[in-house]
């Protein structure tokens, strides 16, 4: 029994992965127990080491030898160093070995030129890693992490050195190394050589220039125009009479849970060469309908749109957060209201004006599915023509990569900028109690007020009208052209029938929106937890540990919110097509690009909650004799709950609205309800894709307010109880 | 030697306390549990040396102040002790067993935090549980515990309540009796009270010493409230700029302070020059001039040469008296200030040798603003010479 807990999970993990699972992936999906009735028998479902002694896979053998290793050492305590270094040891050689095994011998043999000329040619083959494989590299990833915390690493604290080890891994893996995998890309020719002359074509082509300029100039006017918005509706909220902030504050969340592209597609229906608001125009006032919309004009106005929001977010903490004693104080020092606002007001909110800009140039970027709706053919932009050149007729990869290095390169620029401005570092602001008063805000101007309001108020108005055109939208016929009111677009998407038959209730979706709804929902739910899991952790990491190396991991992990979802999809597809790591087209790949793309939510969550908890909390539980995971169980995840809730819930919601990278990695079996939507937007099926999105944005806003409201309960239950 | 703390010391005499305070050994006279040693130990944050060289013992069951302003490395010294840090250099010992290395969890060493750092979202109870939990009891004996536990610091009644359902004296009894029901080896408190008004500071302060006294505990306390420091400890450790500068009894620093620092941090001071000679010739001893003012040295006084010398004089150890007649052998002083505080008066003194603070419990007939006063001085204790 001692022996047996002395023994590393690892170690377990690599002896069931080597012997007992399946090491290839299964064609039909590791959960769909086709495969079990032929297990282990058979050279594709066999474990590693039935492969290497009956199956002619004999570079899989070796890998016996790193995992009978620790064996030696078991018997010694923890804290030993020749345990440590043996665990090490056996660790890397371990993972190094399945690596590159799996790197060197493809489905076709050995994978390069260099490896036949040393090697010779070799008779085996083989295929993706499955669940065998995977268990094996988590096994030696977590013997190192052992080894590396019985070496002192991290305060030999083993559950930190474990999830710094996991989590770097996984951003190796699904982060840094697909994007890797686009850089390489772009310098491949046809016939799999690398050359840096691809590269430079591509870049200094005319079209892509245009193209990147197209997004510039997009981005530039969206960031600036998104924080006069957001700044006129923060003023408006604080610091004017207008009743309605609860409003203005409930429509900011409309952008997270609305699919990006239904503005766009609002837009059209509104403003389109047939939109209603188009004919009205013409009928009335004599305007000719133009295709205006379709273009710059559009992009815009759609844009500020979907992103004045988050400006207004960022913008109204901004406003809320100036002291107003401050501004009292100039105000006793006589100046004017103006000469307030001008030399004290604006200069303190000038670093939350320029990480608004930053944010809204980088949505802009990354935005997807508005261009996709209305860009046409007459404004390219970056994201979609990365899609086009991928998915479209034409397909060119070393280009799409060529453009999604320059879309990276724009947005991490933006992103390094606005962390620098804001000043990198996170101040630690413990909840300030609510004592003392602080005195009122200056009133503004009165020339500045009316101007607010001016912009505020038509913004306001012109947002409940679109999203109330998507609303109303699915239940016409067909908007602009017959106003007849109409519920077939919703039984075309979500028709079921209820038949009794013999004794039981037997529902029939005939429905064609069934299928893809279902789907999203369920990948959704898988995805928010690990989402929200994997955030925290990675929060908890970068707060409260100290170790070498903090500073870049904090950045790696932040990075993924600055890689627009086009770049994600193309490289998801670039970097998991083919062995060792075979993903696409199953529907790992796409709750790993949701998992992986929405993390930073969760971990800007968790950060935000950990600057409130005192961690001399963390320090006391230690104290009192409790291990890391222990502290981490029973202290942090507790007290992190309001955190927990928001990552979950936004995880949930982002994957559900996702369309940028998702539209790569889409398979038939796994289609989804923003794809399905795009697609009846090709077709000009408008009715259809309004009825569906205007159904997503409902059951969206439903999941929120009744997380909102469960959570709220909760809290007011515990208050009331205790 | 273990003893449950529940039990041990509440029938304790003040004779057998008194033992205790003395900061007496183990009688049976091998190294005591809960002695504490630091030997040279030093903490570097990249450039900048939090604690440098500091060594220090600590005898069982004696509470220790580490004393010193605000940054001079208080509460590093005590991360240190507690594991919570790791020293960049020199080797700590808890009850003769070397600590440098081992992790907070594996020492038995408990913490009061100056926030307290009682979870939000436990109760009452299950706070003060938590350690017997994680150290494996069972959970029946652990509640069992921790309810007789905060009876008694009479906490009975509250054991179901968040901590922040509570006054903040009765959340800094539940950290310290959280702290003390896993009966640790050595008990550290981070200014423990400065979260707590000046009534209740004084009242908590009486209620920890009391505590530990009759617990027998180890304890080592961080402040950097002078008078806290002098009320509560049996041993001070004065710190300046991350060293150790003096170390004694409360009466052995403020009465024999050797140098300004301490001099100025313990208590007020006035800072004088004046000359010190020897008194006849061949005597041996020696005197203090302070211009026209003579004194004899103080007994404590160290080995002295005859020179220029700086004294620190308590404002308590002069006295002032009105000026009747003319007389040359005083020093004499226009009262430039006076202060009625209640208790005592305080004076501003202009002096030949400068001006002079000066505290007096003569309250019914106080000098006045203007007055001539001569000033003489009790020089043991109150003066001391300091270096430089
Ligand atoms: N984690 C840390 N990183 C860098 N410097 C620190 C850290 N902790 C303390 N210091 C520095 O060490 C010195 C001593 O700090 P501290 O022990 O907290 O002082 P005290 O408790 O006596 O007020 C201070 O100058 C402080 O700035
Ligand atoms: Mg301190």
């Amino acid at each position: 029994m001692r022996f047996l807990a002395a023994m590393p999970v690892g170690l377990v993990a690599c002896a069931i992965g080597f012997g007992i699972a399946p090491w290839y992936a299964i064609e039909d999906g590791f959960f769909s127990t086709l495969w079990v009735p032929d297990y282990p028998f058979d050279p594709e479902l066999a474990p590693a080491i039935l492969q290497a002694l009956l199956y002619h896979r004999p570079w899989l053998g070796p890998l016996v030898l790193p995992l009978l290793l620790p064996l030696l050492v078991l018997g010694r305590p923890r804290g030993d160093r020749l345990r440590a270094n043996v665990l090490v040891a056996a660790g890397c050689t371990g993972l190094f070995f399945a690596l590159g095994q799996g790197w060197a011998i493809g489905p076709l043999g050995l994978t390069s030129p260099l490896l036949e000329r040393f090697l010779g040619q070799i008779a085996g083959r083989q295929y993706g890693m499955g669940c065998g494989a995977f268990l094996v590299l988590g096994g030696f990833l977590a013997l190192t992490t052992e080894g590396l915390a019985g070496r002192g690493v991290a305060r030999s604290d083993r559950f930190v050195v474990g999830a710094l080890g996991f989590v770097v891994a996984l951003v190796m893996l699904f982060v840094i190394g697909p994007l890797g995998t686009v850089l390489s890309s772009a310098f491949e020719t046809d016939s799999g050589d690398l050359s840096a002359l691809i590269l430079w074509q591509n870049l200094a082509s005319l079209r892509l220039v245009r193209t990147a300029a197209h997004s510039l100039l997009l981005a530039c006017l969206t960031g600036a125009g998104t924080v006069l918005f957001g700044l006129a509706l923060a003023l408006a909220v604080t610091r004017t009479r207008l009743r309605g902030a609860r409003i203005l504050r409930a429509l900011s969340i409309l952008p997270i849970i609305t699919p990006p592209f239904v503005v766009g597609l609002a837009l059209i229906l509104a403003f389109g060469r047939a939109g209603a608001l188009t004919l009205l125009l013409e009928r009335f006032l004599g305007i000719p309908s133009s295709r205006y919309i379709f273009g710059l004009p559009g992009l815009v106005i759609a844009q500020l749109l979907a992103f004045t929001p988050i400006a207004f977010l960022i913008l109204s903490g901004v406003v809320e957060g100036i002291s107003p004693s401050l501004e009292e104080a100039a105000q006793t020092l006589r100046a004017s209201r103006w000469r307030t606002f001008c030399t004290v007001t604006l200069p303190l909110m000038r670093p939350g004006l320029a990480s608004a800009f930053l944010v809204g140039f980088i949505e802009s970027l990354a935005d997807f599915g508005n261009p996709l709706a209305l860009a046409g053919s007459s404004f390219e932009v970056l994201s979609t023509e990365i899609y086009f050149a991928v998915a479209g007729a034409e397909t060119n990869v070393p280009r799409a990569a060529a453009m999604a290095l320059v879309l990276l390169a724009f947005t991490l620029s933006a992103f390094l900028l606005q962390r620098w401005w804001v000043g990198g570092k996170r101040q630690r602001y413990t909840t300030v109690a609510g004592k003392g008063f602080a005195g009122l805000p200056c009133p503004l101007p009165c020339a500045l007020e009316i101007g607010v309001l001016a912009v505020a108020v038509p913004w306001a108005i012109f947002t409940f009208g679109i999203y109330a055109l998507v609303v109303c939208g699915g239940f016409v016929e067909s908007i602009g052209q017959d106003s007849t009111l109409t519920l077939s677009h919703f039984r075309d998407l979500f028709a079921a029938s209820v038949r009794w038959s013999e004794g039981s209730l037997a529902v029939r979706w005939t429905g064609g929106a069934w299928a893809s709804l279902r789907t999203t929902v369920e990948l959704a739910a898988v995805a928010a937890p690990l989402t929200a899991l994997f955030g925290l952790l990675v929060a908890y990491l970068i707060d409260r540990q100290r170790f070498a190396g903090r500073g870049a991991f904090e950045l790696g992990t932040m990075l993924a919110f600055a890689v627009p979802g086009t770049v994600v999809g193309v490289a998801y597809v670039l970097a998991f097509n083919a062995p060792p790591f075979e993903l696409t087209g199953t529907g790992a790949i796409l709750v790993l690009s949701f998992v992986f793309r929405n993390m930073p939510v969760g971990v800007r969550a968790g950060l935000a909650t950990l600057a409130q908890i005192d961690p001399s909390l963390d320090e006391a539980s230690t104290m009192l004799g409790a291990r890391t995971s222990t502290t981490v169980r029973r202290v942090i995840l507790p007290l992190l709950r309001p955190a927990i809730v928001t990552s979950l819930v936004y995880g949930f919601v982002r994957a559900v609205t996702a369309v940028s990278a998702v539209i790569f990695l889409v398979s038939a079996d796994h289609s989804l309800a923003t794809t399905y939507i795009l697609a009846s937007v090709e077709s000009g099926d408008y009715g259809r894709a309004i009825a569906y999105s205007s159904v997503l944005v409902v059951l969206m806003l439903a999941v929120i307010l009744l997380v909102q409201r469960l959570v709220g309960r909760q809290d007011l239950a515990r208050r009331v109880v205790a | 030697m273990k003893r449950s703390f529940m039990t041990s010391g509440a029938g304790l005499t003040p004779a057998e306390r008194g033992g205790v305070r003395g900061g007496a050994k183990c009688p049976t006279g091998e190294v005591s549990k809960g002695t504490v040693e630091l030997d040279r130990v030093t903490k570097r944050y990249g450039r900048t040396v939090a604690v440098d060289r500091v060594s220090f013992v600590i005898e069982s069951g004696t509470l220790v102040t580490l004393l010193g302003p605000s940054g001079c490395g208080k509460t590093t010294t005590l991360r240190m002790l507690a594991g919570l840090e790791l020293p960049s250099e020199g080797a700590i010992r808890i009850g003769g067993r070397d600590v440098t290395n081992v992790h907070a969890t594996e020492r038995n060493v408990s913490m009061v935090f100056q926030s307290y750092a009682l979870f939000p979202h436990l109760s009452v109870l299950e706070n003060v549980m938590y350690g017997l939990l994680t150290r494996g009891s069972p959970r029946r004996e652990a509640e069992a515990r921790a309810a007789e536990a905060l009876a008694l610091v009479g906490l009975q009644g509250c054991e179901k309540r968040l901590p922040g359902e509570l006054s903040g004296g009765q959340q800094q009894r539940v950290a310290v009796v959280r702290a003390l029901v896993l009966e640790p080896e050595v008990l550290l408190f981070d200014e423990p009270l400065s979260n707590l008004d000046a009534k209740l500071r004084r009242r908590m302060r009486d209620e920890i010493r009391e505590l530990q006294q009759r617990l027998g505990l180890t304890a080592v306390y961080v402040t950097h409230d002078q008078e806290e420091a002098l009320s509560v400890s049996d041993r001070i450790i004065v710190m300046d700029r991350s060293v150790v500068v003096q170390e004694g009894s409360p009466r052995e620093l403020y009465e024999g302070p050797d140098s300004l620092f301490v001099a100025s941090f313990m208590g007020d001071a006035n800072l004088v020059d004046g000359v010190v000679r020897p008194a006849d010739p061949g005597s041996g001893d020696f005197v203090l001039e302070l211009g026209a003012l003579v004194v004899p040295l103080p007994l404590r006084a160290r080995a002295v040469r005859a020179g220029p010398v700086r004294v620190a004089i308590r404002p308590e150890a002069i006295t002032l008296t009105r000026r009747t007649g003319a007389g040359t052998a005083h020093l004499e002083g226009r009262v430039s200030r006076s202060a009625y505080l209640g208790r005592h008066m305080e004076y501003s003194v202009s002096t030949p040798v400068g001006d002079l603070f000066v505290v007096s419990l003569e309250t019914l007939d106080p000098l006045l603003e203007g007055e001539t006063v001569s000033i003489s001085l009790r020089p043991d204790p109150g003066v001391t010479i300091v270096p430089g």
